[in-house]
């Protein structure tokens, strides 16, 4: 490939401004002697310039409200099963201590209801898995509904 | 608006915070219907990409890096959306053959300021317009994002995910092309 036609393949990377100081030192002299080249280099730059003069067109005042309209309710979404998970966590804790704490009153008045479920005296092991029973099915309700209210807010918009 | 003010935003648009947004899409909407509309040209689709952009942006927006370039992340959004729809519209319009190459009139010559020059200069702008409308997607594309949003060529590549050589050769292309094109309708222009 001579000097000229290497010199083409960077003309308009030159008239962008995205060449290096050295290329387009190389650039600047070839042109300066071929008549073609700066004819070329010319044209380039006229491009280039009229380019980032093209007017620039707006979006119509209508959908950028629709967009903004529709993104906020997206956000608004977004944000409520993150509020969900937030509440969740502490649900889920007060549902097992309020378990802990309540079993031995549900055993007493319910004992005909348990009277098959015997855990032994002093069986710890028992008594917690018993307990924790109790605590995953009060955590798994409390769930639910919070789950069934996020929805609910979510249809609600 | 500056790049913290922006990085501002996104955090905030990140905690789903309206205000924010609504100053994220007015910093950037016209820049982005804009580059939406060198792809797709009919307005109505622009619109309508312009949209799904936005909402795509929020559905990710979580996922995104606030220090990583917010412009190119939301360009390259636009431009997944734009060839989506391009290619079920017109399958074969992402992939035009090149012309072949001709040499341009001195229909781009500047002269001293006046108003006569003035109505050729604006007369000269439409003439580039409507030679860049007449290129492929890919080249309008690029020449957009490196005249009209004034990116740097590393900002390109990350949009366009592809190497800086590639876009480099593909400038260059699409900048003669543009010239190609141009002096076409010069000649018919003078020829009429």
């Amino acid at each position: 490939m001579s000097e000229h036609e290497r010199i083409r393949t960077l003309l308009a990377l030159a008239a962008s401004g995205d060449l290096s100081p050295r290329d387009m030192r190389r650039v600047d002299e070839h042109v300066a002697r071929c008549a073609a080249c700066r004819k070329a280099s010319d044209e380039l730059a006229a491009l280039a310039s009229s380019l980032r003069a093209l007017p620039t067109p707006q979006p119509p005042a209508e959908l950028v409200a629709r967009v903004c309209r529709l993104g906020t309710t997206r956000l608004e979404l977004q944000r409520t099963p993150r509020n969900g998970t937030a509440f969740l966590a502490p649900l889920v804790a007060a549902s097992w201590v309020a378990a802990l704490a309540t079993w031995p009153l549900v055993r007493a008045e319910f004992h005909w209801l348990f009277g098959g479920w015997h855990v032994p005296a002093g069986g710890l092991v028992g008594t917690v898995g018993a307990y924790s029973i109790l605590g995953f099915v009060l955590a798994c309700a409390s769930a639910l509904a919070v789950g069934m209210s996020a929805r609910e807010i979510r249809r609600s918009k | 608006m500056a790049p913290s003010e922006v990085s501002g935003d996104i955090l905030a648009v990140q905690n789903g915070d309206p205000e924010a947004f609504a100053s994220l899409l007015g910093r950037y909407q016209n820049r982005l219907y804009r580059y939406l509309l060198r792809w797709v040209h009919e307005p109505a689709s622009a619109e309508d990409l312009f949209q799904q952009t936005w909402m795509r942006v929020i559905q990710n927006i979580r996922r995104f890096d606030a220090k990583r370039n917010f412009d190119a992340w939301l360009f390259a959004v636009a431009r997944n959306i734009a060839i989506d729809y391009l290619r079920r519209r017109r399958p074969a319009s992402l992939e035009e053959p090149l012309g072949d190459d001709f040499f341009l009139s001195d229909a781009l010559a500047t002269g001293a300021p006046g108003p006569l020059d003035q109505v050729l200069r604006s007369e000269k702008i439409e003439s580039v317009r409507r030679a860049l409308e007449s290129q492929p997607p890919v080249y309008r594309e690029i020449l957009s994002l490196r005249f009209e949003e004034e990116m740097k060529l590393e900002e390109i590549a990350e949009v366009l995910s592809v190497p800086l050589g590639t876009v480099k050769t593909r400038l260059a292309r699409a900048l003669e092309r543009l010239r190609t094109a141009f002096s076409c309708m010069q000649r018919e222009e003078v020829s009429s």
